[in-house]
């Protein structure tokens, strides 16, 4: 954004000048509608689906996305890759909304697939949905879903954004004094809400498929500028057998745990967790100690394979 | 922020009221950067056989962003394996990363964990974008023989606020 500035420099020794003054309210104005216009960040999330067979229960060839509470944002664009013998037709749909879908007719076992989308797609109830499907039988050799999100951080319900419209001074009042304690007051609120306002809504996915009983895997990321919503911060999922327990991690300052018994294999066991988390050293990418490490485990139940497990984070 | 005007209006509670605004404005916009990776992995075996396809992500950014960082990890079975991350244009088309290093490798000291990550915030060497629209691909690889274990790679893209 251009350097917010006010006009008219205001000098010891000088005169009020009442169009001076004027001048720089109008100014502030401006830079703060500025600073709000600059509200959206577009960032990605990627799904894998390497191993998926068509012939796998709709649970398992699921992502369900479920926004957190008061929280919004769209998905602006998708991409879908595909890596299968050739003959099938992979899709993705998004349950409850009018998305067109992507898809794409397999070429080999290593040869990708692709397809992209640049529609938008508004949430249904504040969830997305996405099911994938081929028209044949079909095992997904390599694969994977990108979706990608725009936020825009003047609706995350706490602070939206109303902006500021001065009342300017007339060199005919006699009241220059309250007029402008009421002008700074309102600067000061408005600026105080573009402030609150910088909380924005971004997503990292992790998910692991046919997690054995007491199996166990991560994935660390360069630590960034990057914190935990403090709201909710986690959303794991879980098919898999009765009685397995799938727990879900944030390592950092802080852990984030979600434990959700499975009762049968069947639709997606969401569990939310609500924990906030930062990173150890945050903005340190080039450091591997600084990592932030996610975490899907199981007990040793000893129950089968859990098909599909994925863990949600969200960060502001 | 007080009433500074009752009485007598001062030229110099004008100015710090005027600056306060610029200023917490100014502040408030470097809130406005943050980070997002796209990232391979984990693979639970990678070798100099490992097909393009199983190794690497192709993406198509929605929006401009600076890169941070590009990382690779992963357990080496022993000594002097070489582990390499790399980020390219989809095509082969070289116009939009010329003359930037875009890899990194790394030679495990033995049968441990190998980190190979290559920083560009610099302020005296290269920086470079990755642009709204271009297709890239990020791969991992395993140069020598022998393997690596649960493979992560990552490109760390920095992003700011813009307008719709």
């Amino acid at each position: 954004m251009s350097v917010p500035y006010v006009p008219r420099a205001m000098y010891d020794g000088g005169n009020h000048d009442v169009e001076a003054i004027n001048q720089n309210l109008r100014a502030i104005q401006r830079n703060i509608k500025r600073a709000m216009d600059l509200r959206y960040s577009t960032t990605p999330a990627v799904f894998p689906l390497t191993g998926l067979s068509s012939a796998a229960a709709a649970s398992q060839r699921t992502l369900r996305i479920t926004l957190p509470t008061s929280r919004q944002w769209q998905v602006v664009g998708a991409e879908l890759v595909v890596c299968a013998t050739a003959g099938a037709t992979w899709s993705v749909s998004a349950g409850g909304t009018l998305w067109t879908g992507l898809s794409v007719a397999t070429a080999g076992a290593t040869t990708e697939a692709y397809d992209i989308s640049e529609e938008t797609i508004d949430p249904s109830a504040g969830v997305f949905t996405f099911t994938f499907s081929a028209d044949v039988a079909s095992t997904i050799t390599s694969g994977y879903f990108v979706i990608h999100v725009c936020c825009d951080r003047g609706l995350q319900g706490s602070a939206d954004f109303t902006g500021y419209s001065p009342t300017l001074l007339s060199s005919a009042s006699s009241t220059d004094g309250s007029v402008l304690d009421t002008e700074m007051a309102a600067i000061s609120a408005a600026v105080a809400q573009h402030q609150a306002a910088t909380t924005d809504l971004r997503m990292q996915i992790f998910a692991v498929r046919d997690l054995a009983s007491g199996g166990s895997t991560s994935m660390s990321l360069p630590s960034g500028s990057r914190t935990g919503t403090g709201a909710t911060a986690l959303q794991g999922a879980v098919v898999g057998p009765l009685g397995s327990t799938v727990s879900f991690s944030v390592s950092s300052t802080s852990f984030a745990t979600v434990s959700k018994a499975v009762n049968g294999l069947g639709a997606a066991v969401l569990a939310q967790g609500s924990a906030a988390f930062s990173e150890v050293d945050a903005n340190a990418p080039a450091t591997a100690a600084s990592d932030l490490t996610l975490t899907i485990s199981r007990g040793a139940d000893g129950g089968a394979v859990a098909p599909l497990s994925y863990m949600i984070v969200w960060w502001s | 922020m007080v009433a500074p005007f009752t009485g007598t209006v001062t030229i110099g509670a004008l100015r710090t009221a005027f600056d306060d605004s610029t200023t917490t404005l100014q502040q408030a916009a470097q809130l406005g950067k943050k980070d997002y990776e796209y990232a391979i992995g984990p693979i639970s075996t990678l070798t100099s056989s490992t097909d393009l396809s199983l190794r690497s992500i192709a993406f198509t950014p929605f929006d401009d962003g600076q890169v941070q960082v590009l990382a690779a990890h992963g357990t080496a079975d022993a000594g002097s394996r070489i582990i390499t991350v790399s980020l390219t244009v989809d095509n082969g088309d070289t116009t939009w990363l010329v003359d930037i290093a875009r890899t990194k490798s790394a030679t495990s000291s033995g049968a441990s964990n190998t980190d190979a990550r290559i920083d560009y915030r610099t302020t005296s060497g290269n920086v470079f974008r990755v642009l709204r629209g271009v297709r890239y691909r990020l791969a991992v690889s395993c140069d020598t023989a022998g393997s690596f274990s649960n493979v992560v790679a990552a490109i760390q893209i920095r992003s700011n606020r813009r307008r719709a």
